[in-house]
């Protein structure tokens, strides 16, 4: 904490919780626990932005989501990824690498 | 059903959001404790890292689908709570608003059934009727047709493929062994051709059959056939009319020609070929005219040839008719044009359209007052996160809500009040209005429309939660809203002013009418009708013996004050052409229409007609001694100009078998035998019954010594009777129903214009103090510092109504202007009446001003005695 948090580009979220995901269910505040783990607490998801996003993805079928019980022993909800969501995260990162490969380029060139 | 269990899920999918972020929370909570945090510190952390909870829930709840009525589902429900919360507001919202849509829907539907009025006929669209002109070409419906030119047009109009006259008259028709009054339409070739309606039973008149010699048959009307003659087999049977067998040859079908005409029996009417040359009214036939256009052929082309034919007549024969020639118009305008109501429906519409929007802005009014009474609800969900579309999307739903609850009462109401127009306004017109989808189309949208003019201007302003915050501190004295309010009540006043001068004018207009005097007391008068048509009364001596007798009997009917006869009866007349001797008509004042009446010497004593100079009609006017005539005032001053006294004048009356001269002996006040009649339509000439030309139908006349006419009426049965077994009576009804009949449609007008102008006021009154109030409400602060000042209350009630009532004096000023011109549309709609007197601007206005000074004083004077430190506390 402290230092400033760097802002999500757009769809970049989505990106993340996909990823976060396909290590097995998670619930909400577990998935931005772990972004924030793994990336050394660089990346800060904004807590009123998570839950849209989760059920927007929900509503879109990258997602499947069950209530159950959390390691603190209370109802908790569940994210899990989809086939799509999986086929999704394919697409999706290879599509990230691609850009990130080539803004990094253009970046070191100019 | 299906709307109960989305209802019910989304109740339960919002329940999860809810667990869901509450365990985030949770979580968080316990993460800020385990990094050694205070566990409220850490929990009041945590809730500020998610944000406002509302926000997410509004976000995540759009994410799913239809969310859209989940949001309209759950401010319905938050709507019907606060409006259960305040009856008050909800009651007065809706029932402003319901009878504001009960009478727009009440209207539409009696419009809506005058404009669907078509005529009843196969490709309707093919028939026209003809119509003269007068000398300014306006239309002059029911004026007939002499038969010279109705030869003319049927012989050289080449754009019609068959083209009938015919005529009426009354006649006894023998059923069952008693005598039926009937109402014969007598018919030219072709005339079933032209309606392209064939007969239910038997057949009509085939062509070739109507000529002088095959005249012995006739139709029935369904009604007559059915009614009086029980619906017996008698295609093919005699039946005798006046005295004469006739064959019926067929029934027409139920509701032929309904609203066009509504005869009994139809005759041959076979034209003479000396009538088909005729084109003077002394020895022509006289007849309504219409056609069926020839395929292809235009109403243009029809018209076009019938004015050209027409003109050339009126050229011959200037002294005929309006001098106009004629023109031909389609049966669906005649039948409007006959029925003249669209204007006055158009007019009520325009009356209630202002209603309802004098009824919405007062709607609108007191959904300000109340949005400042709400202002910390909506802060409140502001502060949450709730964006503004979705607080303005609540406000909106809940103006929805009441609508829609108006909208039922309206339909209600209206429908009540479509039932009592079916009665009275449409029952004179023969009309019947249905509450059908179209109305129910109407009703929703107007419904719909309230909802735009009532709710959206103060959802508008009571969501705009930031600037009602920052203002909270300066709106104590006024407030950036004020435009809003001001246009609310100034366009509302001037509204209201417009609808209730439009009221009064055609109001008192109607008034007029109605109480205009007659020159003579139909009141205590009974009128009933014979018809001596048949060949019994063919004998002129017989018949005069029967008038006789019959006079003397009715004079001396117990009961009876006075009593007369007349011909034609009541509410009739001949039209002849009168010459004066010695005096020349001057064209340019226009030909008056004089109406001759053959009547017996008790005629002026009867129906009190003012004798102004000379003698009545004396038993010894008979046949053989000199001819003599009673003129009335205008009659007098039309046809002898420049003479003192009429008395001892010549004049005679235009037509066959008339004596040379008669001398005037006597001269009678004017009446105007319908109420609303133009005096200069008032021009009347009385002959003796004895010493005029044999008429078939005889009227007769009966003043009540005391209590209603009709009482009189067993007792004039008995004595027809007594004279003639076979001869029916008809018409049997006090003359005042008879002399009023014309206007009963105005009369309803009037009550339903009373009526509307009554809802300006409640609507405009309902307006004014929730604007007035919630200007009052603001400045509580104010006042209550006023008060605990000493200020007097009474000075402060004055304080807070005084801007009220400024902005309705604007209001007034402007509504003035509007309603200025506004009669300059009233005079152009409805001809002949008075728009622009001072009364009729001063009365609506004086109105209003009472009811606005009382609208304004009640809140104001209200707030005005509030406890002062009550109110300084609450902040």
């Amino acid at each position: 904490m402290g230092e400033t948090d760097l802002d999500l580009p757009q769809g970049t979220l989505e990106l993340l919780i996909l990823r976060t995901l396909a290590l097995g269910p998670r619930h909400g505040w577990a998935i931005t626990e772990r972004i924030l783990q793994v990336s050394s607490a660089e990346l800060r998801v904004k807590q009123g932005s998570l839950y849209p996003a989760l059920h927007r993805m929900e509503r879109q079928g990258l997602l499947k989501a069950k209530w159950g019980v959390s390691e603190s022993n209370r109802r908790a909800k569940f994210y899990d990824l989809t086939r799509a969501g999986r086929a999704r995260l394919e697409s999706e990162s290879e599509l990230w690498r691609r850009l990130t490969a080539a803004v990094g380029q253009v970046l070191e060139e100019a | 059903m299906r709307i109960r269990r989305r209802w019910r899920a989304d109740r339960e999918l919002d329940r999860d959001i809810e667990d869901e972020l509450q365990f985030h929370i949770e979580q968080q909570t316990a993460a800020g404790v385990d990094a050694g945090l205070d566990p409220a510190e850490a929990r009041r952390q945590a809730q500020a890292m998610l944000g406002g909870c509302e926000a997410i829930m509004e976000e995540c709840r759009a994410q799913r689908p239809g969310a859209w009525a989940g949001d309209f589902m759950r401010d319905l429900r938050l709507g019907w709570r606060l409006l259960r919360r305040q009856p008050g507001f909800a009651a007065v919202a809706v029932i402003t608003l319901a009878l504001a849509i009960g009478a727009n829907t009440a209207v539409f539907s009696c419009l809506d059934a005058v404009l669907r009025l078509a005529p009843p006929f196969p490709q309707a669209d093919r028939i026209v009727a003809l119509v003269s002109l007068d000398a300014h070409g306006a239309l002059q419906l029911g004026n007939p047709f002499r038969s010279g030119d109705f030869a003319d047009f049927r012989a050289h109009a080449a754009a019609f493929e068959v083209m009938a006259g015919w005529d009426y008259k009354d006649a006894n028709l023998a059923a069952d062994g008693h005598a039926e009054h009937v109402q014969v339409m007598r018919i030219t070739q072709g005339f079933f051709k032209i309606w392209g309606v064939a007969a239910a039973a038997g057949r009509t008149f085939l062509p070739g059959e109507i000529t002088a010699d095959r005249r012995q048959e006739l139709v029935l009307s369904d009604n007559f056939w059915r009614g009086p003659l029980g619906g017996a087999a008698v295609v093919g049977h005699p039946i005798s009319v006046d005295g004469v067998d006739y064959t019926v040859i067929g029934i027409m079908p139920r509701g032929f020609a309904t609203g066009v005409f509504d005869p009994d029996v139809w005759m041959a009417l076979p034209l003479t070929p000396a009538q088909l040359a005729a084109h003077q009214r002394s020895t022509a036939a006289t007849l309504q005219v219409a056609g069926r256009l020839r395929p292809g052929a235009t109403l243009a082309q029809a018209q076009a040839e019938i004015r050209a034919l027409s003109m050339a007549a009126a050229q011959r024969y200037p002294e005929e008719r309006g001098g106009g020639g004629a023109t031909a118009i389609t049966e669906q305008e005649a039948m409007h044009l006959r029925l003249g109501a669209s204007s006055a429906l158009s007019m009520l519409l325009g009356v209630s359209g202002l209603v309802l929007l004098i009824g919405c802005i007062s709607v609108a009014a007191l959904s300000l007052e109340r949005g400042s009474a709400r202002r910390a609800e909506m802060a409140t969900r502001y502060a949450l996160g709730a964006p503004r579309g979705r607080l303005l999307r609540q406000l909106l739903t809940e103006s929805l809500l009441i609508a829609a609850m108006a909208g039922v009462v309206g339909l209600g109401l209206g429908w009540l009040v479509m039932r009592w127009l079916n009665a009275t306004l449409l029952a004179s017109a023969s009309l019947t209005a249905h509450l059908d989808a179209r109305i129910l189309v109407f009703t929703a949208g107007v419904a719909l429309l309230t909802v735009l003019l009532s709710g959206l201007a103060p959802a508008w302003h009571n969501s705009r939660i930031e600037q009602l915050a920052q203002r909270s501190a300066a709106s104590r004295t006024g407030g950036s809203n004020e435009r809003l309010r001001s246009a609310l009540i100034v366009g509302e006043v001037a509204l209201a002013l417009v609808c209730l001068v439009a009221s009064a004018t055609l109001i008192q207009a109607i008034w007029q009418q109605l109480h205009a005097p007659m020159g003579y007391e139909p009141a205590g008068v009974l009128a009933a009708e014979l018809s001596l048509s048949g060949s019994a009364y063919a004998d002129a001596q017989q018949r005069a013996e029967f008038e006789s007798s019959l006079a003397s009997a009715v004079t001396t009917l117990p009961g009876a004050q006075a009593a007369a006869l007349v011909s034609p009866p009541a509410m009739s007349w001949d039209q002849p052409t009168v010459q004066a001797r010695g005096h020349h008509l001057h064209a340019s004042d226009g030909v008056p229409l004089f109406k001759v009446l053959a009547v017996t010497s008790g005629y002026f004593r009867t129906l009190r007609i003012r004798r102004l100079a000379g003698r009545d009609f004396l038993p010894s006017d008979v046949p053989g001694a000199a001819s003599v005539a009673i003129v009335s005032r205008t009659a007098a001053r039309r046809l002898f100009p420049g003479v003192a006294t009429p008395i001892g004048q010549y004049l005679r009356i235009v037509r066959a078998g008339e004596p040379a001269w008669r001398v005037v002996v006597g001269e009678v006040d004017d009446t105007s035998f319908y109420a609303g009649e133009a005096a200069n339509e008032r021009v009347n000439v009385y002959e003796p019954l004895v010493q005029a030309s044999p008429p078939s139908d005889l009227g007769i006349l009966m003043r009540a010594a005391s209590g209603p006419p009709g009482s009189l009426a067993p007792g004039l049965r008995q004595t027809i009777q007594r004279l003639d077994a076979a001869q029916p009576i008809f018409g049997v009804q006090p003359l005042s129903a008879i002399s009023t009949e014309n206007i009963d449609g105005d009369r309803y007008l009037g009550d339903v214009l009373s009526a509307l102008a009554a809802l300006v006021l409640l609507s405009a009154a309902v307006g004014l103090y929730g604007i007035v109030a919630y200007a009052a409400t603001r400045r509580r602060r104010e006042s209550a510092i006023r008060l605990a000042f000493g200020a007097p209350p009474v000075s402060l009630t004055w304080l807070l109504s005084v801007r009220g009532l400024r902005l309705a004096g604007m209001g007034v000023s402007l509504g003035l202007i509007l309603a200025w011109l506004d009669s300059f549309l009233l005079a152009s709609v409805f001809s002949g009446i008075a728009t622009r007197n001072v009364g009729l601007f001063a009365v609506p206005t004086s109105v209003l001003l009472a009811v606005v000074v009382a609208a304004s004083y009640l809140p104001a004077h209200r707030a005005a005695r509030v406890a002062p430190m009550a109110v300084l506390k609450e902040q």
